[in-house]
């Protein structure tokens, strides 16, 4: 018996279905990250950070970064090409007021949620990362990270 | 379409069209709940890094292959995340009814070869791959996996005769 026959006997793969085989291409295709949005610009004043759109909304407290204390929300959909997030970046524990762009938002499998990275920019010598999970049972969002950083 | 909407829809394309072949890399080699793990971490991998995958399909599978090596790695080290993508995955892999295994004692023998040899017959074997990506995947020359090549398949055979004697 050649090697070829010798390893075909085998394969672990050989057991793979078609059922299996599309799903596997069904993640695949789930697995483009949504979108992302660009040059969304928000004002924010000092004190509670405001969320732009509707939807679920969750605050957390900037842990690093020249904004320590500071709250930031999200808000806004996570379905589909058309996802529309918005983050808010405030600047509440320093009590100053300034204004940022989001520039960039990735959404990517995390665990059991979807975790949403938005990176913010203040006249380009500030970036921002709010990260929040999505449950996929309940729609629940909750933000785990909030940072400011240069 | 922008120029990261093509690379996106490239990406994209690339996923879907080698997903079989790496959900069966990792089959090979894990766990069928792992596997789907260790499928859906692939390609969440590969879009974080999507500006590097190469546009020609043929070099863009081998990257993809990296990308898979390099996971496979971290879940042998116990850090495969647990996805929620791959569930319904894990649970077609579960409702299988587990096939008559004739292959059982060639498995047992290619465990006894030593990784580096057992892995070079999965990829010559079980993936297909030609020597030079055997190489290429595995960041050694051609001349290292052909030597190596080789001894496996010697090895191989001399463990089955050991086997059947």
């Amino acid at each position: 018996m050649d090697i070829d026959t010798i390893m075909a006997t085998a394969d672990p793969a050989a057991s793979i279905t078609g059922a299996e085989r599309a799903e596997a291409r069904r993640i695949a295709r789930h697995s483009r990250p949504v979108r992302r949005l660009r040059g969304i610009r928000m004002a924010i004043t000092g004190g509670l950070a405001v969320a732009l759109l509707g939807g679920g909304i969750n605050a957390a407290t900037a842990s690093s970064g020249p904004f320590v204390g500071a709250t930031g929300s999200v808000s806004g959909t996570t379905t589909g090409e058309s996802s529309a997030v918005v983050a808010d970046v405030g600047a509440g524990g320093i009590g100053t007021s300034c204004s940022f762009s989001v520039i960039d938002v990735s959404v990517y499998e995390e665990g059991l949620s979807r975790v949403i990275s938005v990176q913010v920019t203040e006249n380009d010598d500030a970036e921002g990362v709010i990260e929040y999970s999505v449950d996929d049972t309940d729609g629940a969002i909750t933000v785990s990270s909030c940072k400011a950083l240069y | 379409m922008s120029l990261r909407d093509e690379r996106d829809t490239r990406v994209e394309d690339a996923l879907v069209r080698e997903s079989g072949d790496l959900l069966a890399y990792f089959r090979r080699r894990l766990s069928p709940e792992d596997a789907a793990d260790a499928l859906s971490e692939t390609f969440a991998s590969a879009w974080k890094s999507a500006r590097k995958m190469p546009e020609a399909p043929e070099a863009a599978r081998m990257w993809l292959f990296g990308v898979a090596r390099n996971v496979l790695l971290h879940a042998q080290c116990g850090s495969l995340r647990r996805e929620a993508l791959s569930d319904r995955l894990k649970t077609l892999a579960a409702t299988q009814e587990a096939p008559a295994d004739a292959g059982i004692e060639v498995r047992d023998a290619l465990a006894r070869l030593g990784e580096e040899h057992a892995e070079v017959l999965r990829l010559v074997h079980w993936e297909g791959f030609p020597l030079v990506d055997v190489a290429r995947h595995l960041g050694i020359s051609d001349s290292t996996v052909r030597s190596r090549y080789q001894r496996a398949k010697e090895a191989l055979r001399s463990e089955l005769g050991v086997l059947q004697a």
